[in-house]
């Protein structure tokens, strides 16, 4: 049971950090990123080429991916974001992302074929282990890097001037303008920070998925999943989403069916929305007038 | 100063403003009175950006506002305090004055400004940790109102600052309009309630249907009988 845990927290961890990313995409700019899974595993290539064609160490590899998902996030916003007022522009939105999802998988297949590989780095080993409850150096990686991101993401927004900017620019985009906000520079530091979470989420889904075009399809769902579960807007909400998703998954992997896992997670959350539609710490707004 | 030369704008096929030409001299109240609909907002979102004029120019000293965007206009001073108040809900009274001066670097004077502001208004000096959301109409309307002032403006676009607020309020906000005056900010003021406005204007203007119906200093209009009229369409 406690390795059940351990290993959904973990698998959670990861979803959470996609569906931040996610949520804070959705917030600024309004817009759904499907292709967030799909730019992560571009990023994940990235750092593939990087160790294995120009023989870089795993550290500078890694750093290159980094920076590669903040470029790639920046250059999607600015390239094919629809940033008019006209009413449909959510809409256009919100399909260029699901035509780019489909549009980077092709070219990673293109490019590095759909057979799985290994990467060639990973955390080998075991952290921690007491009786049965055994801690991989990868999980408590993702735990470490985990808590270091929410936490840092969290301070970010609350103490930074960019952080409130992207918090101002999420509630009232038209007025954030009249404080001499650049919404253009806001909105591309947001998918730029939304790319690299969903980044270091496919670094470390890594062992478990392999590399692959589709390694990061499972993890979107579930990402997108854990972000309604939370209310879609609402960042603590979302952190607690992926989690309870990632656990769930576990559980019913081990206790039920491998098979069902994503139909017990689905099922749970139309039964958590039809019970709570604003998400489980989401909250309906009361405006004064 | 501030000036307006034949300007048009329209949202679609509507004309919202036709042909209006006006200034705001510097350390000035202007009003610009009328009806629901006359065209006032529009006036305002034009001069700070949110919507392009269709015809005319906007003039701020030598600089043509008609092409820059919003936060560059913001940044030139010209601060565009919304209808319908506006505040960030969601962040603290704190933060909202923060983002106000958000384009400023300036930190000795952003400092001397934000005590001024709370001195202006020490209801908000109460409440610097509480959401937005949870102050009352009137409070809202004051931090709208400090948050505007927190990005030092030369011109204040204040968009109908009496709406919705108990008439005390309304009666502290004119004097502190006449305050920001007094700290050498021009102030182009929409209000719906003409004697509110006409009582801290220098001079005024009233529109109907987006034209300048009538003109002149706040005192002539204060005895004109047209004002009135110009309400009732």
């Amino acid at each position: 049971m406690g390795q059940v845990l351990e290993t959904g927290i973990a698998m959670g961890s990861l979803y959470s950090l996609m569906a931040l990313g996610m949520v804070l995409i959705f917030r600024t700019t309004n817009v759904v990123n499907f292709a967030q899974g799909a730019m992560a595993m571009m990023s994940t290539y990235i750092a593939f080429a990087f160790l294995t064609s120009l023989h870089w160490p795993v550290w500078a590899a890694l750093i290159a991916a980094m920076a590669s998902s903040l470029a790639l996030g920046a250059l999607v916003e600015r390239v094919f974001i629809d940033h008019s007022s006209r009413p449909s522009a959510p809409i256009a939105s919100l399909i260029i992302t699901l035509g780019l999802y489909s549009v980077l998988e092709g070219v990673a297949t293109i490019i590095w074929g759909a057979n799985p590989t290994a990467f060639p780095w990973t955390l080998n080993g075991i952290f921690w282990h007491r009786g049965h409850l055994v801690v991989s150096t990868n999980d408590a990686a993702t735990f470490a890097v985990t808590l270091i991101l929410v936490v840092g993401l969290f301070a970010l927004l609350r103490w930074t001037r960019i952080g409130l900017a992207m918090r101002a620019m999420a509630q009232d985009a038209s007025t954030a303008q009249l404080m001499g906000i650049s919404l253009a520079k806001i909105s591309s530091s947001t998918w730029a920070l939304g790319s690299a979470l969903g980044a270091v989420s496919a670094l470390f889904l890594l062992p478990i998925t392999y590399l692959q075009p589709t390694m990061m399809d499972t993890a979107l769902l579930l990402a997108f999943s854990a972000a309604v579960l939370g209310g879609f807007s609402n960042l603590p909400g979302t952190l607690l989403g992926g989690l309870i998703v990632g656990v769930l998954e576990s559980l019913v992997g081990v206790y039920v069916s491998n098979q069902l896992q994503n139909t017990v997670v689905f099922a749970l959350i139309i039964v958590v929305l039809y019970l709570r539609p604003q998400g489980l710490l989401g909250r309906h707004d009361i405006k004064k007038v | 100063m501030l000036k307006l030369e034949n300007v048009f704008v329209a949202y679609g096929h509507i004309q919202a403003v036709r042909g209006i030409s006006l200034t705001v001299p510097d350390h000035s109240v202007v009003a610009l009175l009328g009806a629901n609909g006359a065209g006032k907002s529009t006036v305002l979102r034009a001069v700070s950006g949110l919507v392009k004029p269709r015809e005319g120019n906007i003039w701020y000293k030598e600089e043509r506002l008609t092409r820059l965007r919003p936060p560059r206009i913001a940044a030139l001073g010209i601060i565009h305090c919304p209808e319908g108040r506006h505040v960030f809900t969601d962040l603290t009274v704190d933060e909202n004055l923060i983002i106000g001066g958000y384009a400023r670097r300036d930190k000795a004077s952003l400092r001397r400004d934000r005590d001024w502001i709370l001195g202006l208004f020490p209801a908000l000096a109460a409440r610097l940790r509480q959401r937005a959301g949870n102050l009352s109409g009137g409070e809202q309307q004051m931090l709208a109102i400090g948050r505007a002032l927190m990005g030092a403006p030369q011109v204040l676009l204040l968009d109908e600052p009496s709406l919705g607020v108990s008439p005390r309020i309304a009666h502290l906000i004119a004097q502190v309009i006449g305050q920001i005056r007094s700290h050498g900010t021009a102030v182009l003021l929409v209000e719906q309630n003409s004697a509110i406005a006409l009582s801290v204007a220098d001079y005024a203007y009233v529109l109907q249907t987006g034209q300048i119906r009538l003109q002149g200093t706040a005192e002539e209009l204060r005895h004109n009988k047209e004002v009135e009229a110009s309400y009732l369409g």
